[in-house]
């Protein structure tokens, strides 16, 4: 082995000499700083972008009392249209409220199966399986309401029209328990062992020992995996159009169709005149949509960090 | 096995622990070797050995804690006031009652202070609910025996969780008394303590003594010789020497305990 002497070689050292690596390693360091604030560009300007379209409405036909409180949504009336979303807010909350009936037991139970009784392979298999269950195409979804709940409501409860809140929550149910589920096990296994330990060791039969000890623990997060389901359920847009029905009307039961305010924009969108008061319309209550489920996720994000944080 | 120790084999009835020939593998891993003990009912028995010995191990066996990690295996006996708790019959809960366990790193509930006092409570309690009065004397009694109750009587709704180490240990034994066990296990109690806390809880289990009888593991020899009656000296999973306190640190019948106790390995 030779010994490299670094005393033979010349002794002047030119510091401020920039080389090509010099400038690689700043460009490389601009690119991963720009993908790095990407995200937030992209949220501002898209926010940006919906409220310009929108502001039209907002300033001119914009009436708080009828946008919020009127249940007519009537944007292709000749004479007066009206622009109320009650009737759609109602749609998408009914729709969101029954799906998280529906995704709340389910998830919660699967998390608790996976997390505290399932082992080894068992668990692997299950973890890969909601995840996968969680990547299935939200028109699958749709379609699977449109084709198989659609007569099999009809069948069961003796109604006219299968494509109702009752549909469309299920569906939306299904759709949301995978990311609960997920959240919702994260959650649990952010439980120390010890206090399982501990109350197995004070006599806590299984059940006790989840029941009294991991879950009030957990509570935090657990509360983050349901908000984010409310969050999407808010968001949903292909499934709901295709399962809820799709007419303008506050729910009295189960079994009446309903719309929901994604699945307006969604249908409606593509049918309006560029820079129309309903276009424009259709922008507001995409405002109003980001800003709900900003709320909601940043909430469900903040209070899901809090229990990492212990 | 010295002969202090298959003498003190024959009689029965004052005995709370009783092992004969127990054998326990970590999946293929035999951490115990034909271990026979017999524990003096209502003494403080201390458990020494260097790291690795199996003496957490046969602590953690005695009230089937072990079990948790689903691939121990045991062979032989653990009689607990004469009734073997390794038999089919019985019933897991029944066996943690009669043997609250303290652990190395104190672990209260992320529950009030109270009600980690009336959590084993509750669960042994289903059939007949106590009333308020009843479990404020039984939080108030618990605590007084710990020496607790005037540090937290105005804060008992504050988290267990939120108290420092030396009194989360104490909340720790407090929470087994209510229960009404007639063995408290203790691995390395006072090892997450400073010294001030060491000297507060190896105090109270000497203030336990008589009550309870107490089976506690430890690193620390000098706490082995000040608050325990008898000693076992473990090596590889075997029991090296079983004697009186006294008698081990002075006049230790086996090389490898007098080598231990002199600090020559460990």
């Amino acid at each position: 082995m030779s010994v490299i002497n670094p005393l033979n070689r010349s002794m002047t050292t030119d510091f401020d000499s920039r080389n090509m690596d010099w400038y690689i390693d700043k460009f490389v360091q601009f690119i991963v700083f720009v993908a790095g604030i990407s995200a937030i560009i992209f949220i501002i300007g898209i926010f940006i972008f919906i409220t310009m379209e929108g502001f039209g409405f907002l300033l001119e036909d914009f009436s708080f009392r009828e946008f919020f409180f009127s249940p007519f949504w009537e944007p292709s009336d000749e004479d007066a249209p009206e622009y109320g979303i009650l009737a759609l807010v109602a749609g998408t909350a009914s729709v969101t409220g029954l799906a998280m009936i529906v995704a709340i037991p389910f998830s919660l139970g699967a998390a608790i199966f996976i997390g505290e009784f399932a082992s080894g392979k068992m668990r692997e298999y299950l973890k890969v399986l909601v995840e996968l269950l969680a990547a299935i195409p939200s028109v699958v979804w749709g379609f699977i309401g449109l084709s198989i709940m659609n007569p099999l409501i009809i069948d069961l409860f003796d109604v006219p029209v299968g494509l109702n809140v009752l549909n469309a929550g299920i569906i939306l149910g299904l759709m949301a328990a995978p990311i609960m589920t997920s959240i919702a096990e994260d959650a649990l296994k952010a439980v120390p062992d010890r206090y399982r330990e501990a109350a197995e060791a004070l006599g806590a039969t299984r059940w006790q020992v989840i029941f009294k000890t991991v879950l009030p623990a957990a509570k935090n997060g657990l509360l983050g995996a349901v908000l984010l389901g409310v969050g999407r359920g808010f968001g949903e847009t292909m499934a709901v159009l295709m399962a809820t029905g799709h007419a303008v009307n506050i729910p009295g039961s189960l079994f009446d169709p309903v719309r929901a305010l994604t699945a307006t924009i969604a249908a409606e969108l593509g049918e309006t005149a560029v820079g129309s008061p309903h276009y424009q319309a259709l922008f507001t209550i995409g405002i109003f949509l980001f800003i709900i489920t900003f709320i909601i996720n940043l909430t469900a994000d903040l209070i899901v960090r809090g229990i990492r944080k212990g | 096995m010295n002969a202090t120790a298959k003498a003190m084999s024959e009689p029965v009835a004052e005995y709370a622990i009783r092992t004969s020939k127990l054998n326990l593998w970590y999946g293929t891993f035999q951490a115990l070797f034909d271990v026979d003990l017999n524990i003096c009912n209502g003494m403080i028995t201390s458990l020494i050995g260097p790291s690795g010995c199996g003496k957490s191990t046969l602590l953690r066996s005695v009230n089937r804690i072990n079990e948790r990690l689903g691939y121990v295996r045991i062979e032989g006996n653990i009689d607990v006031m004469d009734k073997n708790i390794y038999d089919p019959d019985v019933e897991l809960v029944q066996v943690r009652k009669q043997i609250g366990m303290v652990f190395q790193r104190p672990n209260p509930l992320p529950i009030s202070i109270r009600d980690n006092i009336l959590f084993g409570h509750r669960i042994h309690n289903k059939d007949n609910k106590s009333s308020k009065s009843d479990q404020n004397e039984i939080v108030e009694s618990a605590l007084k025996q710990v020496l607790l109750w005037d540090k937290v009587k105005d804060r008992l709704n504050q988290r267990g969780t939120e108290l420092s180490l030396e009194e989360q240990q104490k909340l720790c034994i407090a929470r087994l008394l209510p229960v009404k066990p007639s063995v408290l296990l203790m691995d390395e109690p006072c090892s997450a303590l400073d010294p001030k806390g060491t000297a507060a809880v190896e105090e109270l289990i000497w203030e336990l003594r008589g009550e309870y009888t107490i089976l506690i593991v430890t690193h620390n020899m000098a706490q082995a010789r000040r608050a325990s009656e008898e000693c076992i000296f473990m090596l590889m999973g075997k029991v090296v020497e079983h004697q009186a306190t006294e008698d081990l640190f002075v006049t230790p019948e086996q090389k490898e305990t007098a080598d231990y106790i002199e600090g020559r390995y460990g």
